[in-house]
């Protein structure tokens, strides 16, 4: 660390936060739309993927804007304000090579419910992205690792 | 701070390790401390940080996250002193479920190689609700 120049640290900051921009966006967007604004995290050729890590159940995969439209309008999930949920992604650990950045975070998902608020599930994001001409960091590959997740019954 | 999470949760143990100075300390304060039904407890050094490490299951044995929030920063020199809130979420065949939450009360100092590492760490369990069904749950709940 001691040999890098202040322009480079700078650099450094600068990547993580518009990283973690990309990131936090991504939530938000899952949670309460717009449809472009979370499709506007992935790259064109962008991959989201989920693991049941307890589970010999095939890996769920979405690749490609047409998958991921698909995706984000899974009907069992829904959308504020239809139905009110928080994905939160805590303790992210970024690391920047270059054009690439490998990012492992928590996330866990909150769910209303009319006997109060619960957590759903849990899990790590094992993330790619890259920096993209206009600047902005994009998903080239999302693997959402789920722990655990409730049986409730999500209210409609 | 955050690796100190990831590496609780999955291991490796030297990354845990790598968090605390050679003399770090971590300690568990409960909120009813001293009429406590567990008593204050102190980790300090490596080994006995081993200890610590070594009383808990880790992923893929049990999933848990610790989860570290609004952290207060203040600096001094080479000196840190952060307070943050702690969330801990553990797998049950019910469901996840919130299993304690509390603050971190964080002394770091700042090292040679420019990493930033706990001199101290005071965990504050507020609450902690420990179910009765346990893959091997921590063999001493800290609530942390």
């Amino acid at each position: 660390m001691g040999a890098t120049s202040l322009s480079d640290r700078v650099q450094r900051l600068e990547d993580e936060s518009n990283v973690l921009a990309t990131l936090y966006q991504y939530a938000h967007a899952l949670d309460y739309g717009p449809e472009v604004e979370f499709l506007d995290c992935f790259l064109d050729d962008g991959v989201w993927e989920r693991v049941r890590v307890s589970s010999a159940e095939a890996p769920k995969v979405f690749a490609g804007r047409e998958d991921l439209t698909r995706f984000f309008h899974d009907p069992a999930r829904g959308r504020a304000p239809e139905v009110y949920f928080k994905h939160l992604l805590v303790a992210p650990q970024i690391k920047i090579q270059g054009d690439e950045a490998q990012v492992d975070s928590y996330f866990v998902r909150l769910q209303e419910h009319p006997d109060g608020p619960y957590v759903f599930a849990f899990g790590r994001y094992r993330d790619v992205l890259r920096r993209c001409p206009d600047g902005r960091w994009r998903i080239q590959h999302r693997r959402a690792e789920t722990e655990d997740t409730h049986r409730k019954q999500i209210p409609r | 701070m955050y690796q100190y999470g990831h590496s609780h949760d999955y291991g490796p143990i030297e990354d845990f390790l790598d968090c605390f100075v050679a003399d770090g300390a971590w300690e568990r304060r409960r909120r009813d401390t001293p009429d406590q039904r567990q008593p204050r407890r102190a980790y300090e050094g490596h080994d006995e940080l081993t200890r610590y490490f070594g009383s808990h299951k880790h992923a893929p044995d049990l999933f848990y996250k610790h989860l570290v929030l609004e952290p207060r920063i203040t600096l001094d020199g080479d000196e840190a002193h952060v307070v943050s809130y702690f969330v801990k979420i553990d797998e049950h065949p019910d469901g996840p479920y919130l299993y304690a939450f509390g603050r971190y009360r964080d002394h770091l100092v700042s090292c040679p190689d420019g990493r930033w590492r706990f001199k101290r760490r005071i965990a504050e369990s507020e609450d902690v609700h420990v179910r009765d069904w346990t893959r091997g749950h921590d063999v001493s709940p800290t609530g942390e």
